[in-house]
């Protein structure tokens, strides 16, 4: 066995930069914060997936014109002016849904994905309905997920629908 | 023994940093002893050789006599084992190495340890894991926060901190940090995201591959509850 003398370590001292703020945690602590590690493996986090990719913003845009929207003049006027009515907003959850499961390509289901729940959120925003066949909290938890890597302004949108479920 | 066998998502960042040379291998260790010197001084303070000195001795000296060794991490990848257990497992010869070091220094015979063994008060992989638990949360946290701080997103940081640590609601976090409580739930969530994959990166760093870290979190809930 060789040994280096260059590489000799030393202790980090607490108050070492990477230590900086975090102190030793509880035990309870650390139970609540180690489930924040769990994958939860929902058809969602493809869509969370794919905005979180550099390119997240740019994709959205286009995805959301050739994907459940095709057709519309202004996606992002439809989802964030809040003149859409209620039944146009169904019809694009239930087209991004016809793709989710018709889809042949990975962008072509992410795409669907983002139509449903984006329009779930508009009519959460807009109407103060919930087009979706689940549960609030889930929803509320799902829209949450999404915002935090959604461009703005559609982060908005979906974190003031959520939070409107929240509060529901 | 070759690294090959391993699969290429083990470890993949303490093996990036070794493979760029003397800087790495100091970041390497740096890492391991600040995710590890708490874990392995709780422990050393359950075996009957706590005796030997003061526990940040001991884990002074524990690193500065393994860590150094170029083989060290080699020898770990081939054992097979979760990091934390590997360097218990390494702590426990050390300790025999201090306890006759000291039979040879002292004439006194050493308490409860007259037959070298290094023996723990309850169940030492159970222990281990319980406290490594904790350190790894402790790791993912400054992992995270350092993320937040690169990206500007200080605040986000401190709020998914004051949500999930100290139980405050979006409503009154709105009026802590003068945003509206949809916003500070996406702030606390975009942290919380930063986290996520930090605690999935430090979990993957004691030798689980990327498809047992669930398995491997539940392990810990466990351990921990």
């Amino acid at each position: 066995m060789s040994s280096s003398g260059s590489t000799h370590p030393s202790t980090p001292s607490s108050d070492d930069g990477i230590q900086e703020g975090i102190p030793v945690v509880d035990a309870g602590t650390a139970s609540t914060l180690l489930r924040l590690g769990l994958d939860q493996r929902r058809p969602v986090d493809r869509l969370i997936r794919r905005l979180s990719a550099t390119d997240g913003a740019a994709w959205l845009d286009s995805a959301l014109g050739w994907g459940p929207m095709q057709g519309m003049a202004s996606p992002r006027d439809v989802l964030l002016g809040g003149g859409a009515d209620l039944d146009l907003l169904k019809r694009i959850k239930e087209r991004g849904k016809a793709i989710v499961k018709s889809a042949v390509s990975n962008d072509e289901q992410v795409a669907g994905l983002a139509g449903y729940f984006f329009a779930v959120a508009a009519a959460l925003r807009w109407h103060g309905t919930l087009i979706a066949n689940r549960a609030p909290g889930e929803v509320a938890e799902i829209l949450l997920d999404v915002a935090a890597v959604a461009p703005q302004p559609y982060q908005d949108l979906l974190s003031q629908a959520a939070m409107a479920l929240r509060s529901a | 023994m070759s690294t090959d066998v391993f699969p290429s998502t083990l470890n993949t960042w303490i093996d990036d940093e070794r493979r760029r040379g003397l800087s790495g291998q100091l970041a390497v260790n740096h890492y391991v002893m600040s995710a590890y010197a708490w874990p392995l001084r709780v422990y050393y303070l359950g075996t009957n050789m706590r005796w030997l000195g003061e526990p940040d001795e001991i884990i002074d000296g524990f690193f500065a006599s393994r860590l150094a060794h170029d083989d060290f991490y080699e020898k770990w990848r081939g054992s097979g084992k979760r990091l934390r257990h590997w360097l218990i497992n390494a702590l426990h010869f050390y300790l025999r190495e201090q306890l006759q070091k000291s039979r040879r220094d002292r004439t006194v015979a050493a308490p409860g340890a007259e037959a070298g063994d290094v023996t723990f008060s309850g169940d030492p992989d159970r222990e281990t894991d319980r406290i490594a638990a904790q350190a790894f949360v402790r790791e993912a946290m400054n992992l995270a926060a350092q993320t937040c701080r690169d990206k500007n997103l200080g605040d986000h940081w401190s709020l998914f901190l004051r949500h999930h640590v100290d139980g405050r609601d979006f409503n009154e976090l709105a009026r802590e940090f003068s945003v509206d409580a949809a916003r500070a739930a996406v702030m606390s969530r975009t942290a919380q995201r930063h986290f996520h994959l930090a605690l999935r990166e430090i979990i993957a760093r004691d030798g689980v591959p990327d498809d047992q870290i669930d398995a491997e979190i539940q392990l810990l809930l466990e351990r921990i509850s």
